[in-house]
């Protein structure tokens, strides 16, 4: 019974628009994020004569100097700089004596003495967050060798630091967030580790089904709430809540039908890409001549992806409920979405709801963040299953107010005068 | 099976919408009267568990019914104001509420439906779309739904509102037949309905139960009250003034008049046999039943 009833939900949602909508928009986010970096077949091996080989993070205390150095003189050259802002970054126009305060920090750390002529100084700009796989092959100043270092780590942390100041903080240049630039680039020896690693560890598809689930998982966390916050409020637009409430169903019962169905269709939708993207990609990687891995993107679709479709769709359910109104349901769910997506892997605090991982490869990394990336999705899968109970709970006592006050104050305070 | 409801009050914010209401209901067809704004929907709505009451005790077949659950399963609603999801066609509708009224498995509630539908003959539009059913229909569908769960206590709110004469009184006797082994609660302003079809009413009027009883002593209760007289026009104000005028009837110069007056309002009056509407117009106006 409860099947079928999670079944006429399931068929309500097909033959919904918005359901339609959010297909078309989860598509396109999958052929133009994901695909690209399949479509000339899987990572080629380097060779050493490509000249770039994709980037890896700062691990030397000389190469950091070098890194920031080069990072001080190419935006000293923009006349701007980043500003790490709560949702976005900041640009800020340098005005002259910030210029002056970049210059001298510069002139402190040490000294730009390209070995050719002719070499292009906006390496960082050009290749922030881009891999190995979707970078032409370019030949890019490499800080590593064109930069002399003049100071000590201890005189580079003062400088820097001091920088952060004089330029009003929050900048890269800040002990909290230096780490987010300190990017360098990588060798050819490091570039063949690297790649053999991603052949033989996680056999081509798994670090492909990573990066598929970074992007996907993006839409996950926003566009399911466009089903969840409307599905209750559907029984007060179509003036159906006299006959529904009024039956013997339980609140919990009915919230859950209805919440297994929109569930089923989302995941099927998600399942099904995941489909398309193992046949694109490990088919290419066979003939390629690897061994992979079929149920690579199964796997981190269901593990990394279904838990946020969970918790977006739980969400929309129980705000609208509470609030008698769809669109505080979806500004709730943009806001904790724009708060999960701002960084590109490594940060899996329990209030981001998507788990970010924008790095082909790095098996290192990812195997150093699996703990965090498992209590997440852990709490987020708890979580979900919580916020479904509330909502039946508040959908209980809303039974018993039909005529009242569409907000959850209102119900609240008829439920107390009885109780 | 029986409802008591005993000092029942009800307000919207300041509005008091039910005042202190005691009521008995047993088997059988039960008339809730009333104007507009009486309350009968709020006190309907109280019964289905859709709307909390302020004060006093409800039981329905010995069952409290802040226990909503069990209440739930013994009622049936049709809601004065019955519609649907947009999309769905009478036979789906119908399968959608039979689910959210716990009917489980598909054979069973593919033959309740079909019996329901039947019944309120509407057998043959079983793929039409709700939307598309004229207002009679609608109606009978809401019936049938009311009646999926098989309450003991079927409750519908103004059910012959905006239909044709032949439409209501086909609807009246439809209620009729379901009101065998259960408690029917009808609400309507509508003296007529009431009239043949049930045998005790309440009739509310802003918020309190002006009368409770058989119909029948309704009728006896306005026994002497009700008047006809033939008077010239001019003395029309006159006699407005000092009694309630039911009914008036143009004859030449001349106007017929049916009024209510405790006593002979004047000389040329002759006692009339009241009949149900004159006793509810005369409990209206503050006569004691
Ligand atoms: N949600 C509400 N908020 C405030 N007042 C309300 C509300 N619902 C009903 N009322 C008021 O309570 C009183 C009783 O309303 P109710 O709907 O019960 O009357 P009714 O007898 O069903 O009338 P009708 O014949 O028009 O359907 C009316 O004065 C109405 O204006
Ligand atoms: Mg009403």
């Amino acid at each position: 019974m409860f099947s079928q009833l999670t079944l006429k939900e399931v068929k309500y949602q097909l033959s919904n628009v918005t359901f339609y909508l959010l297909i078309a928009v989860v598509l396109l986010f999958y052929v133009t994020q994901y695909l690209p970096y399949v479509q000339n077949g899987v990572l080629p091996e380097p060779k050493s004569t490509d000249g770039y080989y994709g980037e890896r993070d700062v691990t030397d205390p000389e190469a950091e100097i070098k890194v920031i150095y080069a990072n001080i003189r190419m935006y000293y050259n923009f006349g701007i700089i980043y500003k790490q802002g709560l949702l976005v970054n900041k640009t800020v126009i340098l005005s002259p004596e910030q210029k002056e305060a970049m210059k001298s920090a510069m002139d402190k750390l040490g000294e730009f003495k390209p070995k050719e002529e002719g070499i292009e100084d906006s390496r960082e700009e050009m290749t922030a967050g881009m891999d190995r796989a979707m970078i032409p092959k370019l030949k890019l100043d490499n800080p590593l060798e064109t930069v002399e270092v003049k100071v000590s780590y201890e005189e580079y942390l003062q400088i820097v630091r001091d920088l952060d100041k004089a330029l009003g903080g929050s900048t890269y240049y800040s002990d909290k967030y230096r780490k987010y630039i300190l990017h360098q680039p990588m060798t050819y020896e490091e570039a063949v580790k690297e790649f053999e690693e991603i052949v033989a560890v996680d056999r081509v598809t798994n670090a492909y089904g990573r990066v598929f689930a970074d992007y996907m998982g993006i839409a996950a966390g926003l566009f399911p709430v466009f089903l969840s916050a409307f599905v209750l409020i559907r029984d007060r637009r179509s003036r159906m809540q006299e006959l529904i409430y009024s039956r013997s169903i339980s609140s919990i019962k009915y919230i859950s039908s209805k919440y297994l169905g929109i569930l089923i269709c989302l995941t099927a939708l998600y399942l099904a890409i995941a489909g398309h993207a193992t046949f694109a990609t490990a088919i290419a990687a066979r003939n390629a001549g690897y061994a992979v891995d079929l149920l690579a993107f199964f796997k981190y679709t269901a593990a990394w992806i279904v838990p946020t479709l969970m918790f977006s769709t739980s969400m929309g359910m129980l705000v609208s409920l509470l609030f008698g109104n769809g669109g505080i349901a979806i500004l709730v769910q943009f806001v904790l979405w724009l708060l999960s997506i701002n960084s590109l892997g490594g940060s899996y605090e329990l209030y981001r709801n998507v788990v970010r991982f924008n790095t082909l490869g790095a098996y290192d990394k990812y195997m150093a963040w699996l703990p965090q990336i498992m209590v997440n999705r852990i709490f987020y899968v708890i979580l979900s299953i919580l916020i479904v109970m509330s909502a039946s709970w508040v959908l209980s006592l809303k039974r018993g107010s039909i005529n009242g006050s569409k907000t959850f104050k209102a119900d609240m305070v008829q439920y107390k005068d009885i109780a | 099976m029986e409802i008591s409801i005993k000092n029942l009050s009800k307000s919207y914010g300041k509005k008091a919408a039910l005042q202190d209401i005691n009521l008995d209901i047993s088997k059988g067809m039960f008339g809730l009267l009333g104007p507009n704004g009486a309350g009968k929907t709020t006190l309907m709505r109280i019964l289905t568990t859709l709307l909390r009451k302020d004060s006093g005790q409800i039981m329905i077949n010995g069952i409290k019914l802040e226990e909503t659950a069990r209440i739930r399963e013994l009622i049936g609603y049709l809601p004065q104001e019955f519609s649907m999801y947009s999309n769905l066609s009478v036979y789906e509708a119908m399968d959608y509420l039979a689910l959210l009224s716990n009917i489980g498995p598909v054979k069973l509630r593919n033959q309740l439906i079909m019996e329901l539908l039947h019944k309120v003959n509407l057998e043959q539009n079983l793929k039409t779309k709700v939307k598309a059913l004229s207002g009679g229909m609608k109606r009978r569908l809401g019936i049938a739904q009311a009646l999926l769960n098989n309450p003991k206590l079927l409750i519908v709110d103004e059910p012959t509102a905006g239909l044709d004469p032949e439409e209501r009184i086909r609807f009246r006797n439809l209620l009729r037949d379901f009101s065998e082994d259960r408690i029917v609660i009808l609400s309507t302003h509508i003296v007529e309905d009431i009239e043949f079809t049930c045998e005790n009413i309440g009739i509310l009027n802003q918020g309190r139960l002006v009368y409770k009883g058989a119909v029948k002593d309704l009728l006896a209760s306005s026994e002497g009250a009700v008047w006809t007289a033939s008077i010239d026009r001019g003395q029309l104000d006159e006699v407005r003034s000092s009694s309630t005028i039911i009914s008036s009837v143009s004859e030449g110069d001349k106007v017929k008049l049916k009024l209510l007056a405790g006593e002979k309002p004047m000389p040329e009056a002759e006692e009339a046999r009241p009949t149900l509407e004159d006793a509810y117009m005369h409990i209206m106006k503050g006569g004691v039943a």
